[in-house]
Order: structure tokens, then sequence, then C-alpha cells
């Protein structure tokens, strides 16, 4: 069915014309710092309404991936990651450049993508259809304890305060709660506000968390990047015994990538980390670490790539979200009718498929464009801050009021976008928040369905296997928040030289 | 007070607002669960969360009363209002005000002149192309191209009928 998925794609302008619009913009979206994956696949979301659903789909994807590619240039090149995942490509991607070996680094950079793109693709072709199969015997009392599994998981795993985490998680919960109960068919939590009736879309809540909230740290921010590399089309090519020992980073990156790109939270920056460590701890070459690894440089841009792939299995097979990007993937696949998880896997098989098709060939694309244009994507670093904030601001507002025709959204936008603002200023992450804003509906409705079919006694579903192994796993995951929230929490007070800054 | 706790207690504060909120609605029995349940039962859950992250900072700062972090305290407000990013959000929500007079588009074709101005392009005639081109962006991309129905504004209706 893939290669019949492959087919479709090749053959069909419109679904290579969305892959080559998602990668390209992808890139974009990486290379521009303060423009991440997440804000720009929330704005495109309005602009796919009127698509095929798949082209809009596959457009998606390609920004979520493509972005991997294009924010390691600017890394490599300036020090400055385009977003968040290349921050650790930037250590020892500048350090390269330095040393005028900008092609060697970004070469790597694109073949290690190319790699472990394709190898996550392969991954999560491999995992989610079992995966899905294995889901649909999953129940309410399931999916409960999955999504309060991911939860804990999720405050561990975000870095800074478990606590804080959790906490911020279940306010993203709680704001789901208002407006229309969609069991009940009641309003709730309105707080006797008119306003409240329609309850928060997570649409203009991520924009503004993750976009209008870098903006506004973008707005008090002067002076301009000092230092230009510019890097010759042949020097894109390095030689063999340059590359050859980083080709087991890139395979050793690209595995622990897909593996951390599983877990809940955020995938391709946990990966870029846990990769980075990883490699540090396994390399021949460790005192290169910090002063311009060709080691380091592949194995981070590899883990991000493929934890890409990770990211998308729960989404696909389960039909849950655990990170912002796939979070908002979702909400672009129910825009258009579509619910993913083991009902679409198992009635609409091609649809996953040609998405993981479509991820194939975006890979290849990536790679194709990256390396040729390196240079004119570099360029659009020194598009005049004047000019992108305005631009993204407009676009932004226009994208939060066309989710449901409300000026109500794009308030939420800008309240979202003080907020997220805030939260940065005082060590809180949003990310919590805005898993939170997805899974809480999931919470909400499985734990009253449990609780309904079980007569208020949940122990009732401990009588398979499957039930008592997620149960286990989740008491295991509360043990391992509680452990991380009293470890944390009492370094921080058996330090008193310096205050919490998280 | 740091500025991490004044924000533990705000937050404190909103979780009992959702507790108080969400018993309004009614809880029902554990076989029969009604709206409000699982609202209060997040909410208990946050304000719990929020009141054990408010005792860390505060028995630290117990231990820590002799060396008080300046730099963690939250600024006078008098400095907030001066901050270019607090000018540069009431610019944007000055922006989103006009919406409601000249519709979407123009509001948005303006705020991009003035907040291009803000930002650092001081050049009324680049300013104003600008703010044009991206008005006559957005009207053409969304409600001509697009067909999305934007905000047109009173003004308009005024004018236009």
């Amino acid at each position: 069915m893939l290669i019949e998925s492959f087919w479709t794609i090749l053959s069909s302008p419109l679904l290579l014309g969305s892959c080559l619009i998602g990668v390209l913009l992808g890139t974009v979206v990486g290379v521009l710092p303060g423009l991440g994956p997440v804000a720009t696949m929330a704005l495109l979301l309005p602009f796919t309404f009127g698509l095929n659903p798949l082209a809009g789909i596959i457009i998606l994807c390609g920004v979520y991936y493509g972005a991997m590619y294009g924010g390691s240039t600017t890394s490599i090149l300036f020090r400055v990651p385009g977003e968040t995942a290349s921050l650790m490509t930037s250590i020892d991607g500048y350090e390269l450049s330095l040393k005028g070996k900008a092609g060697l680094a970004l070469f790597l950079s694109a073949i290690g993508s190319f790699v472990a793109g394709s190898l996550g693709v392969a991954g999560l072709s491999y995992l989610a259809p079992p995966l899905g199969r294995l889901a649909l015997v999953f129940g309410p009392y399931e999916f409960l304890m999955i999504v309060l599994l991911g939860l804990v998981i999720l405050s561990n795993l975000t870095g800074g305060s478990p606590i804080r985490n959790l906490a911020m998680a279940f306010l993203g919960m709680l704001l789901t709660t208002m407006g229309l109960d969609t069991l009940g068919g009641q309003l709730r939590m309105t707080f006797g506000l008119g306003f409240l009736r329609g309850g928060f879309e997570f649409l203009p809540v991520i924009m503004g968390l993750y976009g209008i909230s870098e903006l506004i740290e973008m707005s008090g921010r002067k002076g301009e990047i000092s230092q230009v590399t510019h890097v010759r089309f042949r020097e894109l090519y390095p030689s063999w015994p340059e590359i050859r020992p980083s080709v087991i980073s890139m395979f050793r990156g690209g595995f622990v990538g897909f593996v951390v790109g599983l877990l809940p939270g955020p995938a391709t920056v946990l990966a870029s980390f846990v990769a980075y460590a990883v490699e540090k701890s396994v390399s021949p070459y460790k005192e290169l670490f910090g002063k311009g690894s060709p080691q380091a440089v592949a194995a981070v841009e590899s883990a991000n790539n493929s934890a890409v792939g990770g990211a998308m299995v729960p989404l696909l097979a389960l039909g849950i979200p655990f990170a912002p990007a796939t979070a908002v993937l979702l909400s672009g696949f129910m825009i258009h009718g579509i619910n993913p998880g083991p009902v679409m896997l198992q009635q609409n098989p091609q649809m996953f498929w040609t998405i993981v098709a479509s991820m194939y060939i975006g890979n290849v694309m990536c790679v194709v464009f990256n390396l040729p244009l390196v240079g004119l994507f570099a360029r659009l670093m020194f598009v005049p801050r004047y000019y992108l904030i305005s631009i993204i601001v407009g676009i932004c507002a226009v994208g939060a009021y066309s989710v449901r025709g409300t000026m109500f959204d794009v308030w939420v936008m800008l309240g979202t976008g003080v907020i997220g603002f805030l939260l940065r200023r005082v060590g809180r992450s949003p990310l919590p928040l805005a898993v939170g804003m997805i899974l809480g509906p999931i919470l909400d409705s499985s734990l009253r369905q449990s609780l309904l079919m079980s007569s208020g006694k949940l122990a009732h579903f401990l009588n398979n296997p499957l039930s008592i192994s997620l149960t286990v796993a989740m008491i295991g995951g509360i043990t391992y928040f509680l452990y991380g929230a009293v470890r944390h929490h009492g370094h921080l007070l058996s330090s008193t030289s310096a205050p919490d800054k998280n | 007070m740091f500025a991490e706790t004044k924000f533990t207690l705000v937050m404190f504060f909103l979780g009992l607002a959702f507790l108080f909120e969400a018993q309004r609605y009614g809880f029902g029995t554990l076989a029969t669960p009604e709206p409000g349940l699982v609202p209060f039962m997040m909410g208990l859950g946050f304000l719990a969360l929020e009141a054990v992250d408010l005792g860390f900072p505060l028995a630290k700062r117990r231990q820590m009363a002799s060396q008080p972090a300046a730099s963690e305290s939250l600024p006078p407000v008098k400095e907030i209002f001066k901050d270019p990013r607090t000018h540069f959000v009431f610019l944007t929500a000055s922006g989103f005000l006009l919406t409601y007079i000249v519709g979407l588009p123009a509001a948005v074709g303006v705020y991009a002149a003035v907040s291009a101005w803000f930002l650092g392009l001081r050049s009324w005639w680049k300013n104003l192309v600008f703010g044009i081109s991206l008005g006559l962006l957005i009207h053409y991309l969304f409600e001509v191209f697009l067909e999305t129905e934007l905000p047109s504004g009173w003004l308009w209706s005024l004018i236009w009928g």
C-alpha cells in the first residue's frame, strides 16, 4: 500500500505541490527565528480550509519536518537557532563555521536530517499500524490511563519544575472545560460571562503562546547579527574522510531521536538534547564537543528529524497528540473531518499511507533544496524585524479570526501571547498548557464514560492484561513524577546560593 | 516578593475561582457524574499543585532571608510601562480595536504601518506603502481568493450603508 501511495502522490500535481509548499514553508520558518513550526502550522490552518483534506495535511506535515531542516542553517552560520530544536546545533555548528568548515556542518546536517528523517518515517510506518490495531481494543479506561500517563511523563520531561509543569497542564485542561459540555450538552464554567460560552479554541491559544509571545520578546530586542559566514557551493561537498567518522553518529542520533519522539513532551527539542548527551558519552572524539564537533552536529540534526516520525506515532495510531506540533496537526485533521487513530488506520488506511509516503518524498525534497539553496535561505535571516513582526501579527490576527469568525479569538490570541511571555519570565513552560488543552477533552470524556460504564467503580476495568499493564504503567508514571518533583525541589531547597531560576 | 511567587499566587487564586465555579454545575455521584465533577477534580488538582509550589519558594525565601536576590523581583510598575514590549502589546491591542471601526484588512494595514515605525522603520512613505500593501494583500488573499469573511467595521457600513 505504501508503493501505491507513493504513486498517488507522484501522479498528483496537487499533492506533490502541497508537499513542496509545506517543505519550503517549513524550511523558511526554520530559518526565521521567532516563528516556530507550531505557530506556522496554526497560522496555515485557515489557508488549508478550502484545500483537499489530504493536501492540507501534507502541507502541515511538510512544515513540521521542513522546519527541522531549516533551523540548522542559521544555527550553523550565525549561531542563531531558527527554532528550539536546533539550539544544540548552534554550539558545535557555529564553531565549525568559525574554523572554515561551515560546508561540512551544513552537509552533515542535511544528510543526517535526511537519513534520520527517513529512519523516523520508516519507524512510523512499521510501528503505527500494529499499535493502531492494538488500540482498537482500547476502551475509555485505557485511554484515560494513557492520557494520565502522558501528563505525568510530560511534566517530568519538559524541564524545570515538574509540579509547575503539571499545574500548567491542569490549567490547560481547565480551560477546555469552559463552554459547552460535549457529553451533557449544557453550558459550564462560563463564570456567567457570555463571551465564554463558546469556550477557548486551541489554535488562537497556541498562536498566542508560541507566536505572539515570541514577537513580544522580539519587539524589545535591539541589535543585529554581527558575523556573517559565506559558504561557497563547492564547500558543501566535503571529502569522504571528513564525513566517515560522523556516519555512525547519524544513525545513533536517528535511533535516539525516534525513541525520544515517542514520549510525551517537546519531542524534537528533547531528542536533540538527549542525542547530544548520548553522542558525547560514546564518541571517541569527546574533546571536540563544544569546540566544533562534526559528530555532535550529525547526531543532533539526525535526532530532531527522526523525532518528528516518533511524535507522529501516538497521533496517527492512537489519535492522541503528545506534542504541540502534533496537537495542531490533530486540529488540522479535525477541521477536514478526519479522526486520526485506530479507526482511521482500519477504515481509511490509504490516508495514513499517503501521509507516510508524503513524508518520505518530503525528506528527499528537503535535502535536494537545502543544499543548493542554503545561501538563499540564510539571507532570510536579514528580513528586518519591523517587516517580519508586523506581517506575522497581521496574518495571525486573520488566522485567529478565521477559526470561528469571532474577534474574541483574536483577543484570546493576544492575551495568551502576553501570558506566554510572562510564563517564560517566571520560568514556566507554555508546552504543558498547550498539551493540557488537547488532552483535557479526552480525559474529561474518558473519565466520565469509564465512571458511567463501571457504575463508579474503576477497579472493574482491571480484568484484562492490557488495562492492568496500563494501570501499572500509570502508577509507575506517578511515582516517576513524584521522584522528579522531590528531586527538583529538594535540590533547590538545599542550594541557598542562587535563587530558583528553573 | 519574587516574581515567580507572585505568579504562583495569582495561579492559586485562579484555581480557587475555578473550584467555586465548578461546584455550581453539580458533581452527581461517581456512578452518574455531572458536568461539574471533572472541572472540580481538575481545579482541585491545579490548586493543590499551586499550593505545593507556593510552599517551596516561601520556604526557600526564609532560608535565603539574608541574601535576597534583586534580579528575581518584579520591576516597579513605572518600569513595566516604560518597557518597549509593553508599548508593543498596547499598540497591537489598539490595532485590534481599530478592527471594529475600519474592518480587519484596513486595521492590519494601519497597524503594520504604525508598528513598523515603532519597531524602527522611520520613513513615512515606506511605512505607508508597507501598510497599504499588507492591507491589500490580506484583503485579496483572504476575502477575494480564499472567500473568508472578515469583519468589515462600522465605518464602511456607515459610508456605503
